[in-house]
C-alpha cells in the first residue's frame, strides 16, 4: 500500500512540477474559460435570457472545453522522447499511471473551478449564499467524470498516434449521459427550474437534486473503474 | 399517411443503401483478389 | 448459403412491410393517433437492432482484448457500421414520427436523447477507427472506445429519466395479424442485423488480407 502511495505520488509531483516550470496550460484553460463566460453573457445580454438558466450551460461548457485543454496535454509529454516507455518500464502498476494522471487533471480542473466559478456567479449576478457546498460537490462530481474519461482517451490519442483532433470527439460524446443530471443538478441548484416538473406521479424518477448527484456519483464511479482498468490495454506495446 | 410512407421508405432506402456500399466493397475485393491471382 | 440468408431477410422484410400497410394496421385507439401508428412497424426493430449492434461491439471489444485475434476486431467495426445505419434509421423513423403527432422534427426527451446518443457513439466510433492507421494500435484503441460506449447506454437511459417523457410508453396490439406483423418484422430486422455484420466483418477480414500480402 505504501508503494501505492509512493509511485502515485511520485507520478503526480512530477507531472505538477511540469506544469508549474512550463506554465502553459493552466492560463489557456483560465483564459477559454474566461472568453466563453463573457460570450455567453454578451449572449444572454442580447437575447434576454435569465441567468440562472445561462449560468449551469456557461460552467458546464467552460469546465468540459477547458478538461479537454488539461487533458490533451496529460500524455505529450510522455509521447515525445517516448518517455512513456521508461514509465512503464517502472515496477509499477499500469493502473498507478492512470491514477496518478488523473488526480492531476482533477486538481487542474479543480484550479479552473476555483477561479472561474466566482467569475461566473459575477457576471451573471447569482448569488447562492447557503447552497454553496452543493454547488462545490456538483462541479467536483463533474470535473471527476470529465477527468477520468478524457486521461483514457488522452492516452489513447497520443500515445496510438491517432490523426486529427480526436479527443475532443470522443470524450464529448462519452460524457453526454453525464451532462444531463449534471446541468439538472445546476439548475435546481440556482433555482431555475419550475416546480411543477419536479416528480409527481409517472414523472416520479424527474429530479430532486439527489437523484441527479446520485446519477453523477454512478457515472463517476462505474467510468472511474472501467478507465483504470482499461488503461493498461490502451498503453501496451 | 405521407408521414408513414415517408418514414417506411425513409427506412429502406437506408438499409438499401448500406447494401449497396457493402456490395461495392466486396466488388473491389474480389477485383482486387482476381487482379492478383492473375498476376501470380 | 449466403444468398439464401439474403433472400430470407427480404421476404421477411417485405412480409413485413406489406402486413403491417395493409392487415396489421393498427386502428386508430387513442384520439389524434391515426395511421401513422405504423411506423412502429419499422421504428421498434430498428432500435432493438441498433441496442444488440452495441452489445455485440462490447463482446467484441472484450474478446479482442483478451485473445488479441483479428476477427474479433473485425466483427466489431462491422457491428459499429451496423449500429450507426440502424440508429439513422431509428433517429429518421423517429423524427418524422415525432412530426407526424407532435408537429416538431425532435425535442429532448429521454428516448429521443437515448437514440441520438447512440447514433453519436456509433459515429465517434468509426471516425476513431479512421484516424489511426496502425491496424494492432486501432484494433485495441476500438475495443477500449467500444467498452466505454456500452458502458454509456444503459447510464444514459437512467439519467435521461430526469426529463419529463413524451414519447409513448407502451405500443398494445388489438389484433393477433398486429402481432404477427411486429414480430416478422423484427425477426427480418434482426436478421438483416445479422446479414449486415457477416457481410462487412468478411470484407474487412479480406481487405486486411490483401493489404498484408501487399506489404510483404
Amino acid at each position: 500500500m505504501n508503494y501505492f502511495c509512493d509511485s502515485l505520488r511520485a507520478i503526480f509531483i512530477k507531472d505538477i512540477v511540469a506544469e508549474f516550470r512550463s506554465r502553459q496550460v493552466l492560463p489557456t484553460m483560465v483564459v477559454l474559460g474566461m472568453l466563453i463566460v463573457w460570450v455567453m453573457r454578451i449572449v444572454s445580454e442580447a437575447a434576454s435570457v435569465s441567468a440562472e438558466i445561462m449560468a449551469p450551460a456557461v460552467l458546464w461548457i467552460a469546465f468540459l472545453f477547458s478538461g479537454l485543454l488539461a487533458q490533451e496535454r496529460s500524455f505529450a509529454a510522455e509521447e515525445q522522447e517516448d518517455c512513456i516507455a521508461g514509465l512503464l518500464l517502472a515496477p509499477i502498476d499500469v493502473g498507478t499511471i492512470y491514477l496518478a494522471k488523473l488526480l492531476v487533471n482533477i486538481l487542474m480542473l479543480c484550479v479552473f473551478e476555483a477561479i472561474i466559478v466566482p467569475v461566473v456567479l459575477l457576471a451573471f449576478g447569482i448569488a447562492v449564499p447557503d447552497r454553496w457546498p452543493a454547488l462545490i460537490g456538483v462541479l467536483l462530481l463533474g470535473n471527476v467524470g470529465i477527468s477520468s474519461v478524457g486521461t483514457l482517451f488522452s492516452a489513447m490519442v497520443q500515445l496510438s498516434r491517432v490523426r486529427g483532433a480526436l479527443l475532443s470527439i470522443l470524450v464529448l460524446v462519452i460524457l453526454l449521459p453525464m451532462m444531463i443530471p449534471a446541468t439538472f443538478g445546476l439548475l435546481l441548484l440556482f433555482g431555475a427550474i419550475p416546480a411543477e416538473l419536479t416528480g409527481t406521479g409517472a414523472l416520479s424518477m424527474v429530479g430532486s437534486f439527489k437523484t441527479a448527484v446520485g446519477y453523477m456519483i454512478a457515472f463517476d464511479t462505474l467510468f472511474t473503474v472501467a478507465c483504470w482498468l482499461l488503461f493498461g490495454f490502451v498503453v501496451g506495446q | 399517411m405521407k408521414y408513414l410512407a415517408l418514414a417506411v421508405s425513409v427506412a429502406w432506402l437506408v438499409y438499401f443503401a448500406y447494401l449497396f456500399v457493402l456490395d461495392r466493397q466486396i466488388r473491389d475485393l474480389r477485383r482486387r483478389l482476381d487482379a492478383r491471382t492473375r498476376d501470380m | 448459403m449466403r444468398r439464401l440468408l439474403i433472400l430470407l431477410t427480404f421476404v421477411l422484410l417485405a412480409a413485413s412491410t406489406w402486413m403491417s400497410l395493409t392487415v396489421g394496421e393498427v386502428t386508430a385507439a387513442e384520439a389524434g393517433i391515426t395511421v401513422e401508428k405504423n411506423i412502429v412497424y419499422v421504428h421498434v426493430p430498428s432500435a432493438i437492432c441498433a441496442s444488440l449492434c452495441f452489445v455485440v461491439l462490447l463482446v467484441a471489444g472484450i474478446a479482442y482484448l483478451g485473445t488479441n485475434s483479428p476477427a474479433y476486431d473485425y466483427i466489431g467495426a462491422a457491428s459499429a457500421e451496423a449500429a450507426f445505419v440502424f440508429a439513422t434509421v431509428l433517429n429518421a423513423t423517429g423524427c418524422v414520427f415525432a412530426r407526424a403527432f407532435w408537429g416538431y422534427w425532435w425535442t429532448p426527451s429521454p428516448r429521443l436523447i437515448t437514440s441520438a446518443i447512440l447514433w453519436f457513439l456509433s459515429v465517434a466510433y468509426l471516425i476513431l477507427r479512421a484516424g489511426v492507421p496502425d491496424p494492432a494500435r486501432r484494433a485495441r484503441a476500438c475495443a477500449v472506445f467500444g467498452i466505454i460506449a456500452f458502458l454509456d447506454v444503459p447510464l444514459l437511459f437512467i439519467s435521461a429519466r430526469l426529463i419529463k417523457d413524451i414519447h409513448i410508453a407502451n405500443v398494445e396490439f388489438e389484433t393477433a395479424w398486429q402481432g404477427a406483423a411486429f414480430g416478422l418484422s423484427i425477426l427480418g430486422t434482426l436478421l438483416l442485423g445479422f446479414l449486415l455484420i457477416w457481410l462487412k466483418a468478411d470484407v474487412l477480414k479480406c481487405r486486411a488480407k490483401l493489404e498484408e500480402e501487399l506489404v510483404d
